[in-house]
């Protein structure tokens, strides 16, 4: 039984490594989106919405891992507490744990906990991803999301429908197509603007200036300033 | 929208536009000058200024690239190459 323990407790300790990685995207995730947010006038309140709901969600899974933890290590060290009547619902907790252990990667869901193979992949999928820490261009923040939306297609894969985080994922993961939709059309306002720039000298009658002028307000009209990386107001 | 097309299309209606102002410059009747540069005025303002239009667009499209430029934009921009496309039409039987 000891080694079981020792197990549940080492999938347990993993499991809350692969917690504060998924806190720590999401804190990236945040941050990202509050300089969206500046720029385009809060256009993306859902997607902070949902970012918030989804550290809300992982804050609660850790909560759970840290009280399993308790449990396991207070086992490890007083392995007599097994016999005492009060530590049998306790003991069916990690129990339960145990069973989902054995189920493998996707087995039922047990708040609080990984099974190691979901848990290692989180880690590395967050080392494996690294955010820029400059971002001078629509480019770069295009790059940028674009690593934060492949890293959260990455853990849809991971979480089986059923899982609590399952749905958050998926929705967020939607939510960042808007996010770099906008992104892909300031870079194409710029450029259409550079390209209006370049032409401007094949335009030699008035009335094409002014067509084409009017086409260059449009254009200037949409156009937003380009987001400064922040540490979001919670951070402040 | 064919943009390869309209750019013949163009090609055909400059030359037919073109060489109608040539032989109105050739006109020489003092009594029909009047209606020889209104014709003049309405050729080159109605048609073959839209043509450059279409010409500087059809230029901007295909250097940005159509992925390139704002939707928005784009469908403004293809619905004035169908108006002046309208322009062009039936030159290739004359």
């Amino acid at each position: 039984m000891i080694e079981s323990i020792r197990t549940i407790a080492k999938a347990l300790e993993q499991s809350n490594k692969a917690l504060r990685s998924l806190i720590d995207l999401s804190q990236t995730l945040y941050s990202n989106l509050d300089s969206m947010n500046q720029s385009f006038s809060n256009s993306f309140q859902i997607q902070r919405i949902l970012n918030d709901q989804f550290r809300a969600q992982c804050a609660i899974q850790l909560h759970e891992n840290q009280k399993l933890m308790f449990v396991a290590t207070k086992l490890l060290s007083e392995p007599q507490l097994a016999e005492q009547e009060s530590f049998v619902p306790l003991l069916s907790n990690l129990a339960e744990l145990d069973a989902s252990l054995q189920d493998g990667e996707f087995g039922r869901p047990i708040s609080g906990f990984l099974h190691p193979k979901v848990a290692e992949t989180i880690i590395d999928l967050q080392e494996q991803f690294r955010c820029a820490t400059f971002l001078y261009s629509w480019d770069d923040w295009l790059t940028e999301f674009n690593v934060l939306q492949t890293q959260f297609h990455q853990l849809i894969e991971l979480f089986p429908i059923e899982h609590p985080l399952s749905t958050t994922l998926v929705s967020i993961h939607l939510g960042l197509d808007q996010v770099i939709e906008k992104i892909d059309e300031q870079m194409k306002i710029e450029n259409t603007l550079q390209a209006l720039i370049q032409h401007s000298s094949d335009v030699v009658h008035s009335e094409h200036a002014a067509y084409f002028r009017l086409h260059t307000l449009q254009l200037e009209d949409k156009l937003v300033p380009l987001p400064i990386r922040g540490q979001g107001d919670e951070e402040e | 929208m064919d943009i390869e097309d309209i750019q013949q299309e163009i090609v055909l209606a400059k030359q037919y536009h073109q060489s109608t102002l040539d032989q109105l410059d050739l006109i020489e009747s003092n009594h029909l000058s009047g209606q020889v540069q209104s014709l003049q005025h309405s050729i080159t303002y109605n048609i073959l200024r839209p043509i450059e239009r279409a010409e500087i667009l059809i230029e901007i499209i295909t250097t940005t690239g159509a992925e390139n430029i704002p939707g928005f934009l784009l469908e403004e921009w293809y619905l004035e190459l169908r108006r002046i496309q309208t322009l062009l039409e039936g030159y290739e039987h004359d």
